[in-house]
């Protein structure tokens, strides 16, 4: 982890781990506002746990802890919302003019198979065990380094590299037996 | 139409992303923000997010207390705290708890050991005990004691059946070789039988020339004799003034007479670990062991052949018989060269052979061939041994040479 053993802040470690947190709420939750919102609510009870003191060493499990908490609150307030499926989900949040992108950006200017891989996958990922998704969507929808990855999760890197590896063999087997042919990628693993 | 392929699935989680709005421009929170925001709620909004934070912190770790005490095999322990963090909401606290059920129900069915029998209670610990102070119930425990006596139990018996399958096939891989040794035996008897044949008929001719000594009588020969004793009777037959043509048949009926005792004295069970290491097949086996028992045994021989061949009435020059044939390699010792030589020397001087320049003789114990031209007509008989002769007057002979052995060869070819 690049956080700096000498400014272990709550400050540092909120400017360290923001985009992280707010990118991991993103991928369970549809839209990057709600990701916002429930991201500053987290590092409330953060701050509320933590004050303005050095930080533990294991913040970042604590961390993520609280965010799959939040995300579930969130998801029970929504029963709504959440009774619909994820991809019909997806494609009304695309269908919405409010919705912030880039132009050529959005998945409607996705090619259609595309698409189509991305609700395939967005139907595996719940089918995964938590930390098999967790560690996927942290190392390589997130983008941490493993270490980081096992320290959100809370678990040793081997752990977290066995999470990743489980889930990927997984979500190839659901992609492939949905008809999806995927290219064998030679980075395996990190 | 074919269906596309799709990049991996971290490239494709990857590319998701980069079509999400994750990265979108947003104010970043800050401590400064979040202070802010904390001061702007209600003290019980406040209270309620510290008590927020310890149930996640109190449900992660007993989430971590509960994985702690499955990895050492404590499903009680583990099912308690996994509850404890289900309670807590802990994320896959509930998956594992389910998990630690099943195996208890797997281990209370039929077959697995239960505490009804083995002991304690599953909760119950023993006081005083290591293993219940290292929190490992006594029910794992006896558990994987009986596990490990059953896996032993059952690798003893595992080893004791491939034991008992080796000696099956050691015991028909003794019977095969025994066989091949009985079938070579057969064989040998059956060349002996033709050899005592012909020199019978030769004897008998030899016995109507004018002038031949009568009575050698290989023909009667035992072959149920021991080797050596066949040896000292055909040695008996040259000194007693045998034909050539007897002689030769003598030799040949030496050899098959070691390879029947070879045969006959081969200890195949001593040397069954040469069948165990594979390195050869059973024929193999056998025709090597007769190899090996007839060169030990032709080491003896060869104490015989010393006297024997000086002893040779040598017929070139005398009354024009035709030469002697031999029809392979003879073998003495190499200790019995110089006795041979000398015997040599007063085999040529009494029937006045011419020889080379090379006669052999004491005096050239430097050199390492000798080369006896018997009679300068047709027949020479070459010696070959480590320190006689000279390499130089031995432009052409074929020799052989076996192990510190002396291969003595004839050569009848002009």
């Amino acid at each position: 982890m690049s956080t700096d053993s000498s400014d272990n802040t709550l400050d540092s470690f909120i400017r360290e781990w923001d985009s992280k947190l707010v990118a991991y709420i993103r991928k369970n939750v549809p839209t990057a506002e709600i990701a916002a919102d429930i991201a500053q609510g987290v590092w409330v009870v953060v701050y509320e746990q933590e004050g303005d003191g050095p930080v533990p060493d294991n913040l970042a499990k604590l961390l993520f802890g609280i965010a799959r908490h939040k995300v579930a609150d969130w998801h029970r307030a929504n029963t709504a919302r959440q009774s619909v499926p994820l991809t019909s989900l997806l494609a009304e949040i695309v269908e919405t003019p409010s919705r912030e992108a880039e132009p050529g950006e959005s998945l409607r200017e996705l090619p259609e198979h595309m698409q189509d891989a991305f609700h395939e996958l967005e139907k595996i990922l719940p089918r995964l065990t938590q930390r098999e998704r967790d560690a996927v969507i942290l190392r390589h929808y997130v983008g941490m380094p493993v270490d980081e990855v096992a320290a959100a999760m809370g678990v040793k890197q081997y752990a977290a590299k066995r999470f990743m590896a489980k889930g990927l063999r997984k979500i190839r087997t659901l992609l492939s037996q949905a008809g999806y042919t995927i290219s064998v990628s030679t980075r395996e693993m990190p | 139409m074919t269906a596309p392929e799709f990049p991996d699935v971290p490239d494709l989680l990857a590319q998701m992303r980069a079509h999400d709005d994750v990265d979108a421009p947003r104010p970043p929170n800050t401590l400064a923000t979040i202070r802010e925001l904390a001061n702007r709620q209600t003290p019980e909004q406040r209270q309620a997010a510290r008590e927020y934070g310890e149930r996640v912190a109190f449900g992660l770790d007993a989430l971590d207390l509960g994985e702690t005490f499955l990895e050492q095999g404590n499903l009680d322990a583990a099912a308690r705290w996994f509850a404890v963090a289900v309670r807590y909401d802990a994320d896959g606290a509930r998956a594992e708890l389910e998990t630690v059920e099943q195996l208890q129900a797997a281990f209370a069915e039929p077959g697995v050991p239960d505490d009804s029998v083995l002991g304690p209670a599953p909760l119950e610990q023993r006081p005083h005990d290591d293993a219940a102070a290292r929190g490992i119930s006594t029910y794992t425990l006896d558990w994987a004691d009986r596990e490990a006596e059953r896996i032993t139990t059952e690798a003893r018996d595992e080893a004791a059946a491939i034991v008992q399958n080796a000696k099956s096939s050691a015991a028909a891989l003794v019977l095969d070789a025994q066989t091949d040794a009985a079938r070579i035996r057969a064989q040998a008897h059956r060349d002996a039988e033709m050899i005592r044949a012909r020199a019978a008929d030769d004897i008998q001719g030899h016995d109507e020339r004018p002038g031949a000594k009568s009575g050698t009588t290989l023909w009667k020969l035992d072959f149920s004799e021991p080797a050596d004793s066949q040896l000292w009777r055909a040695r008996w037959c040259s000194q007693t003034g045998a034909a050539p043509a007897d002689l030769r048949l003598a030799l040949e009926f030496a050899e098959k007479a070691l390879a029947i005792h070879a045969a006959e004295t081969a200890s195949l069970e001593k040397r069954f670990d040469q069948f165990m290491d594979a390195t050869f097949s059973r024929g193999e086996l056998v025709e090597r062991r007769w190899f090996t028992g007839a060169r030990s045994r032709l080491w003896d021989v060869a104490r015989s052949l010393k006297l024997f061949v000086p002893s040779l009435p040598w017929p070139v020059g005398r009354d024009e018989r035709p030469p002697i044939v031999w029809d392979g390699p003879r073998v003495i010792s190499e200790q019995e060269h110089k006795s041979v030589v000398a015997e040599i020397h007063a085999t040529l001087g009494r029937h006045e052979h011419r020889t080379t320049d090379t006669v052999p003789s004491m005096r050239d114990s430097n050199r390492d061939v000798t080369v006896v031209d018997m009679c300068g007509r047709s027949a020479r008989l070459v010696f070959q041994a480590k320190f006689y002769g000279s390499p130089s007057a031995l432009p052409v002979l074929p020799m052989s040479e076996d192990d510190g052995l002396i291969v003595i060869t004839d050569l009848s070819a002009p």
